[in-house]
């Protein structure tokens, strides 16, 4: 059995897992729910293990690498929130999470070493962090769309969903501003620019902007009415950084 | 002065301020997508491009100005009374102080852009060993270059050594790979290279009837007999043939292009001149790198900044910690 096959034996076993996991969250076995999500981050685990080996550095290098963190990153806030969040929340992250990993049934893996710009510490500190700030804040996005109703109808049940998002808003925002820093820092070492007009740098900066904006709005009593929607206009703008500008534009990023 | 400072820094205005610096942003970037002739791929911050000339098509930048110079205005206000509110208050708590750095870092780094793109300025320059002229540097050039492979024949990294002989006469040596720039003025110049390798620069040859060898330097006159061979140029055929085209000028009669292939022992591998065969020996390669000259005054700035963001972003995370 070569080491490839072992990667692409364990990411489809982590994905039937995960559907499992759905399965069993919507059909109310919670405890079954957790435990296979569980051996999905095992799978997923043994997956990223193989490829640091065979790549010789960090496996973070590629899309499949890429959209796949997500997905693990997803499932891990899904079960940190757990208690927070309600059942259909949860599977509807799941899906999230499975929805990026299925991108292993569309790319064709080929394991390749990094390319000479991605040798530096800078790099590792950057990506997984980024990672982290979109998962999080991706999860304030499924709550504010779950949030609608109670926002219609000026339901008082809002708050607690609102705290939600703030506090993941804050850890979201925590982990992207580490992102911007070391990002910064790598890109002044790499190609003599902590900012350049690309289109990666160009929504980082709207992204940092734009939640770190939405962190002030509960101090703001004539504009809190616009908290949900604009968390939920949020996840659009996450999904243009990190698809959009990767596959739809001139970027020098490939995630 | 305490109420004009509460007026500019209202904070429903800098919501929607910053809500607007968002929303430009995204105008600007499906522009700059749209427009690709305009906008290169490896586009560094330079503000005075959409000054030379301003078109229509930079109007983002125009309207991103105004509104990060508002919102710049609010934040500094907004900066300004937390300060003021602190000092009444004899101190605050972390998050009180998180935030203040986090908004101060945001204008200095606001600021520091607004030089960089005014003042810096960016060159892409090709580095020899015969060595090149760099604003401020002096004299840059490669003294040696070294390709690291990884197993399966991909590029890992290249290291190179360069020196500089400064305006002031000095020289120095410095040694630069990929994410590791030769830095000078404290950070404020760089010399950073996006790719590095050889190229051949001349060929040996030798002469069939005493086997003597020559060293031909591209476009160098060699006299050689009753004239003189030029090389002028390295190419390869369809097929991948590497080839090299020479030029005989006699020193009576009419100028003939020679055509050697550069592979020892090939068919073709020799020319003819006054009916002597000289024959390809080898190529002589020499490095060079390809560099972004970097001239960068808001550097010290973006510093100050960078530990401002960087305090704050400890002081959230501790208060993150304990709000848990």
């Amino acid at each position: 059995m070569t080491p490839q096959l072992i990667v692409t034996i364990s990411i489809y076993i982590g994905i039937c897992l995960l559907g499992v996991s759905i399965a069993a969250s919507a059909t109310g076995h919670q405890r079954a729910a957790t435990v296979t999500a569980y051996l999905y981050l095992a799978a997923c685990a043994v997956f990223y293990a193989i490829r640091a080996w065979l790549k010789e550095f960090f496996p973070f290098t590629d899309k499949l690498e890429s959209f796949v963190i997500l997905s693990v990153l997803l499932v891990v806030c899904g079960l940190i929130y757990r208690r927070k969040i309600s059942n259909k929340e949860f599977v509807t992250l799941q899906a999230l999470a499975l929805a990026a990993a299925s991108v292993v049934f569309i790319f064709v893996d080929v394991i390749r070493y990094p390319p000479m710009f991605l040798h530096t510490i800078w790099y590792p500190l950057h990506v997984p962090v980024s990672f982290a700030a979109y998962a999080f804040w991706l999860v304030a996005g499924v709550n504010a769309v779950y949030a609608i109703p109670a926002w219609h109808r000026k339901d008082p049940a809002l708050q607690e969903r609102s705290s939600l998002m703030t506090e993941l808003n804050r850890i979201g925002f925590v982990f992207f501003t580490l992102a911007m820093l070391f990002g910064g820092i790598w890109g002044y070492f790499a190609w003599g620019a902590y900012f350049m007009w690309d289109p990666k740098l160009h929504w980082a900066v709207i992204l940092w902007l734009f939640y770190g904006n939405l962190m002030h709005i509960d101090r703001l009593p004539k504009l809190q009415r616009w908290k949900v929607p604009l968390y939920v206009a949020g996840i659009a703008l996450i999904l243009v950084a990190f698809i959009g500008t990767s596959f739809f534009s001139q970027s020098i990023h490939r995630f | 002065m305490y109420n004009l400072i509460r007026i500019l820094g209202d904070r429903h205005a800098g919501f929607i301020l910053c809500l607007l610096v968002v929303l430009n942003l995204i105008v600007g970037s499906l522009v700059m997508n749209s427009y690709p002739e305009l906008y290169p791929k490896f586009f560094h911050l330079d503000l005075n491009y959409f000054f030379q000339p301003s078109r229509i098509e930079h109007a983002w930048l125009y309207a991103l100005l105004l509104t990060f110079s508002l919102f710049g205005v609010n934040l500094l206000a907004c900066s300004a009374d937390s300060v003021i509110r602190l000092v009444v208050n004899r101190g605050g708590r972390l998050k009180e102080y998180a935030a203040l750095l986090f908004h101060v870092a945001l204008v200095i780094t606001m600021v520091a852009h607004l030089y960089e793109g005014f003042f810096a300025s960016t060159q892409q320059v090709a580095i020899t060993v015969q060595g090149v002229e760099l604003p401020e540097l002096g004299r840059g050039k490669v003294e040696s270059l070294q390709n690291i492979y990884y197993p399966d024949g991909s590029l890992k990294d290249t290291e190179v050594a360069l020196s500089f002989v400064q305006p002031d006469g000095r020289q120095i040596g410095k040694d630069i790979a990929y994410n590791e720039p030769a830095i000078f003025d404290g950070g404020r110049r760089q010399v950073v290279m996006l790719s590095g390798q050889t190229i051949p620069s001349g060929v040996t040859i030798t002469r069939g009837t005493d086997n003597r060898e020559f060293f031909l330097k591209e476009n160098e006159p060699l006299a050689l007999g009753k004239g003189s061979l030029v090389l002028q140029g390295f190419f390869e055929s369809r097929a991948g043939v590497p080839y090299a085209h020479f030029q005989w000028q006699p020193e009576s009669g009419n100028q003939q292009l020679l055509i050697m292939a550069l592979h020892a022992g090939a068919p073709h591998a020799q020319i003819e001149i006054d009916d002597v065969p000289y024959r390809f020996v080898g190529i002589e390669e020499s490095p060079f790198i390809v560099a972004i000259v970097k001239y960068n005054p808001a550097i010290p700035l973006m510093l100050v900044s960078l530990l401002l963001a960087s305090i704050a972003t400890v002081l959230l995370i501790r208060w993150l910690a304990r709000a848990r």
